[in-house]
């Protein structure tokens, strides 16, 4: 079982990814853009963040289109799992293996910090780990992270419970205030609407070694890759 | 022969435009006066094309606004094709 990391000119997270696999005892190797098959023995594929394509054009538009998202499209079809995080989920969403868009966020700055996220449902495999309500911290670090849908396309997520993550406080209070970027009901993480597929603006991958995790809530990512390497539906 | 092509995508109505916003503070900072929330920006992507016609250009185009310069989530798109001198 191999967690599969795709890279892309200008991706910057594919190396942090690579590392937290590796810390939490699986293997991860890098597929490159132009590469045109996921390999059999796959049990993840990770779309890290960064700036692809200099984020020229839209946020992930053309690597929505490269020979690896085509081969990742099959992989998803056929049930695999998919992690995008950040631009990777920016590349989700453009290559309509996500619904929804992310838009510059509301103040226009690039937000850099750790977050409290609220663990909305337990979806099987991502969030097995963690109970309902459960509070975690995976840090930010984006421009363009407003998660926009239309309305009727936000409800049908809600009531598919296909938001797997929202903004909140430390209370886990959700609201406009702790919004760090206008994303439509503080939504940061979302699946399709088989759950195989997950995209999400923060980080899990900072918050799994507690080296790098500034002691907020340290190692709160790690149950979202167990969750996935361990539990076979 | 060649054609020149221009195509407009701008933002659908009612998706949220940050940057349009951010240039009506400024706008009114600078005292020049605007109607509120309607500052909207858009893009503009030029090409030339080489087709054997109109229909064929335009097919063209239709595909490369479908599939890159615009997304549908958010995005609209109309498009100028002329001749190249």
């Amino acid at each position: 079982m191999t967690v599969y990391v795709l890279t892309f000119p200008g991706s910057n997270c594919d190396q942090d990814a690579v590392k937290a696999i590796h810390y939490l005892g699986y293997r991860a190797e890098i597929l490159w853009h132009q590469d045109t098959c996921i390999p059999s023995d796959a049990r993840l594929v990770i779309v890290p963040g960064g700036f692809s394509w200099g984020d020229y054009l839209r946020c992930g538009a053309m690597g929505a289109i490269s020979p690896i998202i085509t081969a990742l499209k099959r992989y998803a079809q056929d049930g695999g799992y998919v992690l995008g995080i950040c631009n990777g989920f920016q590349i989700l969403c453009e290559a309509k293996l996500l619904e929804g868009t992310l838009l510059r966020n509301r103040e226009q700055d690039f937000i850099a910090r750790p977050c409290y996220l609220k663990v909305e449902n337990q979806k099987k495999p991502w969030l097995s780990g963690y109970v309902k309500n459960q509070i975690v911290n995976f840090p930010i670090a984006h421009h363009d992270g407003c998660f926009w849908a239309d309305d009727a396309t936000i409800e049908r997520l809600e009531d598919n419970h296909q938001i797997l993550l929202r903004y909140c406080n430390e209370e886990g209070q959700i609201d406009e205030l702790i919004n760090p970027n206008g994303s439509k009901k503080n939504i940061a993480a979302i699946c399709n609407a088989r759950g195989n597929v997950v995209g999400m603006m923060p980080h899990p991958e900072r918050n799994v070694d507690p080296v790098i995790s500034w002691n907020i809530l340290a190692g709160s990512g790690a149950p979202l890759f167990h969750g996935i390497m361990e539990t076979m539906q | 022969m060649i054609y020149n092509i221009v195509v407009f995508v701008d933002l659908k109505d009612g998706v949220l435009d940050t940057a349009g916003k951010a240039v009506s503070k400024s706008l009114k900072n600078l005292g020049l006066s605007h109607q509120e929330r309607s500052v909207r920006i858009g893009k503009t992507i030029k090409l030339l094309i080489e087709a054997e016609n109109d229909a064929q250009v335009e097919k063209q185009v239709i595909t490369m606004c479908e599939t890159l310069f615009a997304n549908p989530v958010i995005e609209q798109y109309r498009y100028e094709i002329t001749k190249e001198a």
